[in-house]
């Protein structure tokens, strides 16, 4: 036996470490436990309908009218925020008026008028029709008004959407 | 006289199916096989590192950074140089590793040094894009897949084509645990929605809707027209759903490997042209720990070399490393 062959072995660290690094990614994605970096690998796993809906913010400007907050437009920094909307239901006033306010702020970083930010519930349908893709919103529902600037009246009974 | 002791049928069978399953794990690799794959994964480190936007997640709010597991550790969102510090650090251990590592006195100690701390690095960098309320599975795969090789012998040679184990067992533990992760993103579908997930609307109306949020995709109207057509999205989904669930088998048939790469730059590019989810980084860890390196280049350069003996010019030379 020559010397490459003796040395030839895994380390018994080695060993060690693959069994609990397998171990460890079978037992997170079994559990389904999140916390990066183990994950529960769920990507796309359930099933999709042609309806959707998500939380959707709007600022409202000086004259009172409602505009859609375009995340692309924003900094790279707020490209997720869309999904702690998600979370909204689940947060506490204090922590959505966190997110609110970041959303603000960004918005009057891009030199953009806020006098406050609306989050509304929105669902929308897909349709096929003659081979041509057609979604339109069925539903919208406000349901929050924060980052409000001082002296906002609060949400109006009606908003002209700009 | 009496026969010599032999040990029972089912014992040698015994050490020989653990013999098997230990070299699942822990079986021989070339060194050579090992070098390649470190450096394409350094080089695959590398350019993510420096095309990705890492430096715009800078100056995130506080409310917005909702801190991965990883780095729970940080108050906010680090600062721009931080960030770009990191980001040259990856690099620098990349270079480091490819010209330092050359040198025969250096080679251990640097290439195992650059190699862990361009690990480390996109680790971080990594953790911070998970940081933003949701997990960010894109560079997971990567992460995962190149963790073992942190622990790799740092003196393998490309010269050295002589399988050992001390250089296998990190290639072999990446390959299974990528295997782990493939296979669970196919469970969990099943887990979820059951066999929904192929026979039922699902892929029709994830082609319909495209990215999240129902931007156009790149392929938009190719994916309408698909969607639009039955049973397209169902084959499609079924072809998805086998792939992922039997990505085990490449621990197992190194035969079926080059299928499962090709197969994996199919669905990966469906998904970027079709729904809009560009998860391009998987198949290329995919390609790099399945794929023989070694073995594609002694071929490509038989074949060179035949041609250029056919032609009468001198054959190439490749110096060893």
């Amino acid at each position: 036996m020559d010397d490459t062959t003796r040395r030839d072995r895994v380390p018994v660290a080695g060993r060690v470490f693959a069994i609990v690094l397998l171990v460890t990614l079978i037992w997170f994605g079994w559990n389904k436990v999140e916390h990066w970096p183990f994950t529960g690998w769920r990507l796309y796993s359930n099933v999709k309908g042609n309806t959707a809906g998500s939380f959707f913010p709007f600022r409202i400007d000086a004259d009172g009218a409602l505009h859609r907050v375009d995340f692309t437009e924003m900094p790279d920094a707020y490209s997720r925020a869309p999904y702690l909307l998600e979370k909204f239901e689940r947060y506490s006033d204090a922590q959505r008026e966190a997110v609110c306010d970041a959303i603000a702020e960004g918005e009057r970083g891009e030199g953009r008028d806020v006098e406050a930010i609306h989050v509304y519930w929105e669902r929308y349908r897909v349709r096929i029709i003659e081979g041509e893709r057609v979604k339109d919103r069925i539903e919208r529902e406000f349901r929050w008004s924060c980052a409000e600037a001082p002296g906002y009246d609060g949400p109006p009974d009606a908003v002209v959407e700009g | 006289m009496s026969a010599p002791p032999v040990a029972p049928a089912s014992a040698t069978d015994r050490r020989s199916v653990g013999r098997w399953f230990d070299d699942l794990l822990f079986g021989p690799e070339a060194p050579a096989r090992l070098l390649a794959v470190q450096a394409l994964f350094l080089v695959l480190i590398a350019v993510r590192t420096v095309l990705s936007p890492y430096p715009k997640l800078a100056g995130a709010p506080e409310a917005l950074f909702k801190p991965a597991w990883a780095v729970s550790w940080l108050d906010a969102m680090p600062p721009r140089w931080v960030i770009v510090l990191v980001q040259v650090a990856i690099v620098g251990a990349a270079v480091a590793w490819f010209v330092i590592g050359r040198h025969p006195q250096w080679r251990g100690p640097v290439r195992r040094g650059a190699y862990a701390i361009a690990w480390l690095g996109f680790f971080f960098l990594a953790a911070l894009r998970g940081s933003r309320g949701k997990i960010f599975h894109i560079e997971l795969l990567l992460v995962w897949a190149s963790l073992p090789l942190v622990f790799a012998p740092g003196d393998a040679r490309w010269s050295d084509r002589r399988p050992q184990r001390r250089y296998g067992w990190t290639i072999r533990t990446a390959i299974a645990a990528m295997s782990v992760i493939y296979c669970f993103t196919g469970l969990q579908k099943l887990r979820a929605s059951g066999l929904g997930w192929v026979f039922s609307d699902n892929m029709k109306w994830a082609l319909a809707w495209g990215r999240v949020r129902g931007e156009a995709t790149p392929l938009q109207d190719v994916a309408v027209w698909l969607a639009a057509h039955r049973p397209l999205p169902e084959i499609f989904a079924l072809c998805i759903l086998v792939f992922e669930v039997s990505f085990p088998l490449v621990v197992f048939f190194r035969r079926v490997r080059p299928a499962f790469v090709v197969a994996a730059w199919l669905f990966h590019m469906g998904t970027v042209l079709l729904l809009g989810l560009d998860y391009t980084m998987w198949p290329a860890t995919v390609t790099i720990l399945l794929l023989d390196w070694p073995a594609i280049v002694d071929r490509v350069s038989g074949w060179r070399g035949r041609t250029v003996q056919a032609t009468g010019a001198s054959p190439p030379v490749h110096p060893a490393t």
